[in-house]
């Protein structure tokens, strides 16, 4: 089993440890539920969002997990009560001895109630970056301060939300720290990790994280779909634009065959965006002009090459090359003639990539780049994290 | 009623009015409801924990939450209009609703994530479609790739006779298109177009034909020396260059560019 998916089946599981109990069914119903834990944590392979959505969801394991805590928690202080119960206290009330026919408090006190979330408090502070989840699990503790009475505190954390925190609040330490990894401005490959934290900022309970998350996929896939389309006709732009200052040199610079295959060149590429502007204006509702407002579709002009693992920064050609791309654009889709478009000098001209250097100075700028990203919390706990987000591979 | 009796109800009001107010725990709603009733007849907290146990609302409510957690699902598959995945759920949901304990059995599961994974497949094939579409349509025909993105309709083409529905189904279909931010003529346009590509009846000469460059060859074999310059002083402004492009903190800020590298052409 991979070990960030070990580590997080162990946490859900290794609440039950703390507790002394010695009915035996209890037992077996323990160790039943750990292995289906650990079966399912396997079957996920290293997907970590597989699993956590599982169990955070109010999934059958959740809702297990709970009932058995619940029962385990209530049996652990029987027996260290002698099995039932009796006192005195007249703090507020404190549970019910529901087995008897005289019922009686219990000793059950709101401080002994919220320690059975000790282990889970525990297990996230060994994270180190989940301070939200932190602050959360203090927040719950910190009701033992303000009551002692068993239903104002259940009062408290029912208006509060403050077991639902624990949940939200862990998840947006995840998905924040995945944000912060990726270019806020790539909105396609951030998609999910950005509603996912939308989400859990929304949420307030298992029902509805339930309805939410499963509309995850769906919306997701509406971002990407909408995105996919104009990225290529972005690209589509760039290499038709790149094609023609190519060929416009070739005419002029070459002779014979080589100079008229350049003006056909010339002529193919002007008929491709001619259709092309066509598209995007009927079809999409768009233009250059358009794509060139878009930060993230213009950067895909510039042949993005992506120097840390979470394509938060890229490598690009000379951003100059966006107004030689549109002045060699403007004269593709115009009626000037071929010959009038070969006596004009470009204002600007393409830069092309490195050739000699090319190497050389992508291993300079990944280097740049490791030092700026690696104060970011998404590298400093990427074994924890990296199963929780999508690469920005482009 | 005593107080901490009250107390108690006023924790399940709360409950209830928040179950209300997110419209996703029907079941659950019901449930509190009823124990509430059952609560407010009681005069003391300890009356009302027997009555309960004793009640056949004791174990209502964690039935209820995996029935809700369904009803929650079901929702979300209604809201995305796959109406089969929601039939699915519905089923379970009543199936649970008569014996609670069937809430344990497995296999719904599959068949509803089967009907979300092939809506999803349907949308990724006219995605790619969409796109193959706008390259092979603009591309020179005789341009190699042309042909691969040909293919590549073809392929996903067939893909939804896979998934049990037609190209013309399918594009009709909202659920399908929408993302894709298509005008209605554009969508038009690529409904009639995909068929005539698969068939290989398509022309891109249907839409602007490369023009003749005749006269354009003899005038510039006549300015050779003229253009030539033209283009040389292009070549001189040219250079070979990258640069590291910097991320904004958040989705309103623009790039920044640093460490640009230089190279003489």
């Amino acid at each position: 089993m991979d070990s960030v998916m070990k580590m997080m089946a162990d946490s859900y599981v290794s609440v039950f440890d703390n507790y002394n109990l010695t009915d035996p069914d209890l037992l077996a119903e323990i160790a039943a539920f750990k292995k289906e834990v650990y079966s399912f944590a396997e079957s996920c392979g290293s997907d970590l969002m597989k699993f956590t959505s599982a169990m955070q969801q109010g999934g059958e394991l959740l809702a297990k997990c709970s009932d058995l805590n619940t029962r385990c928690f209530y049996a652990d202080q029987a027996d260290k009560n002698g099995g039932g119960s009796n006192s005195s206290s007249n703090e507020g009330y404190q549970g019910v001895d529901y087995d008897s026919e005289h019922p009686s408090q219990t000793v059950i006190s709101v401080k002994e109630y919220l320690e059975q979330y000790r282990p889970g408090y525990e297990e996230i502070k060994k994270a180190g970056y989940r301070t939200g989840g932190e602050a959360a699990y203090e927040e719950l503790f910190r009701v033992a301060n303000r009551t002692d009475d068993m239903l104002e505190a259940q009062l408290i954390m029912e208006k509060e939300r403050l077991l639902f925190k624990i949940v939200s609040e862990d998840a947006l330490d995840i998905f924040g720290a995945v944000l912060e990894a990726m270019d806020p401005l790539n909105v396609p490959v951030s998609a999910l990790t950005n509603l996912n934290v939308e989400m859990y900022k929304k949420v307030n309970s298992d029902e509805e994280l339930t309805y939410e998350s499963n509309l995850l996929e769906a919306k997701t896939a509406q971002v990407i779909a909408w995105y996919i389309p104009r990225m290529n006709i972005a690209a589509l732009i760039a290499d038709y634009a790149t094609k023609f200052q190519m060929a416009k040199r070739a005419a002029r610079l070459n002779d014979g065959s080589a100079a008229k295959t350049g003006l056909e060149s010339m002529a193919k590429l002007r008929a491709s965006a001619k259709r092309l502007n066509q598209l995007m204006v009927e079809d999409y509702n768009t233009s250059l002009n358009t794509i060139l407002t878009d930060q993230f579709l213009s950067l895909q002009m510039l042949l993005p090459k992506n120097l840390d693992a979470m394509g938060k920064y890229k490598q690009v050609l000379h951003p100059n090359n966006l107004r030689a791309i549109k002045e060699l654009w403007m004269e593709m889709i115009s009626d000037t003639s071929l010959i009038d478009i070969l006596s004009r000098e470009q204002e600007h001209v393409l830069y092309a990539s490195l050739n000699k250097t090319a190497d050389a100075v992508m291993r300079e700028h990944r280097a740049q780049v490791q030092r700026a990203v690696s104060q970011l919390k998404y590298y400093k706990y990427e074994n924890q994290l990296k199963g929780f987000c999508n690469k920005g591979e482009e | 009623m005593d107080q901490q009796g009250a107390k108690a109800i006023e924790l399940y009001e709360t409950i209830a009015a928040r179950l209300e107010a997110e419209g996703h725990a029907p079941h659950q709603l019901k449930a509190y409801r009823d124990v509430l009733e059952l609560m407010k007849t009681c005069s003391t907290i300890d009356e009302q924990m027997i009555k309960i146990k004793n009640s056949p609302f004791y174990t209502a409510v964690g039935e209820a939450l995996v029935a809700d957690k369904l009803e929650a699902w079901k929702q979300a598959m209604e809201t995305l209009g796959y109406e089969d995945a929601a039939q699915i759920l519905e089923e379970k949901i009543k199936e649970i609703e008569i014996n609670p304990t069937r809430a344990y059995s497995t296999g719904y599961e599959q068949k509803v994530m089967a009907c979300v994974t092939r809506h999803s497949n349907i949308r990724s094939s006219l995605l790619e479609m969409a796109k193959s579409y706008m390259s092979a349509t603009t591309m020179d025909p005789s341009d190699a790739l042309s042909q691969n993105e040909i293919d590549t309709i073809r392929r996903n083409y067939q893909n939804l006779e896979n998934y049990n529905i037609t190209f013309f189904q399918a594009v009709s279909d909202g659920r399908y298109t929408e993302g894709l931010g298509m005008t209605e003529q554009g969508l038009e346009k690529f409904t009639a177009d995909i068929p005539k590509i698969v068939k290989g009846t398509w022309s891109a000469e249907d839409a602007y034909a490369p023009e003749n460059i005749e006269e354009a060859w003899k005038e510039l074999q006549a300015r050779k020396t003229e253009l030539k310059a033209v283009a040389e002083r292009e070549v001189a402004k040219t250079k070979r260059a990258v640069v590291i492009a910097v991320p904004p903190a958040d989705s309103r800020g623009t790039y920044k560019y640093a460490a640009l590298r230089e190279e003489e052409l």
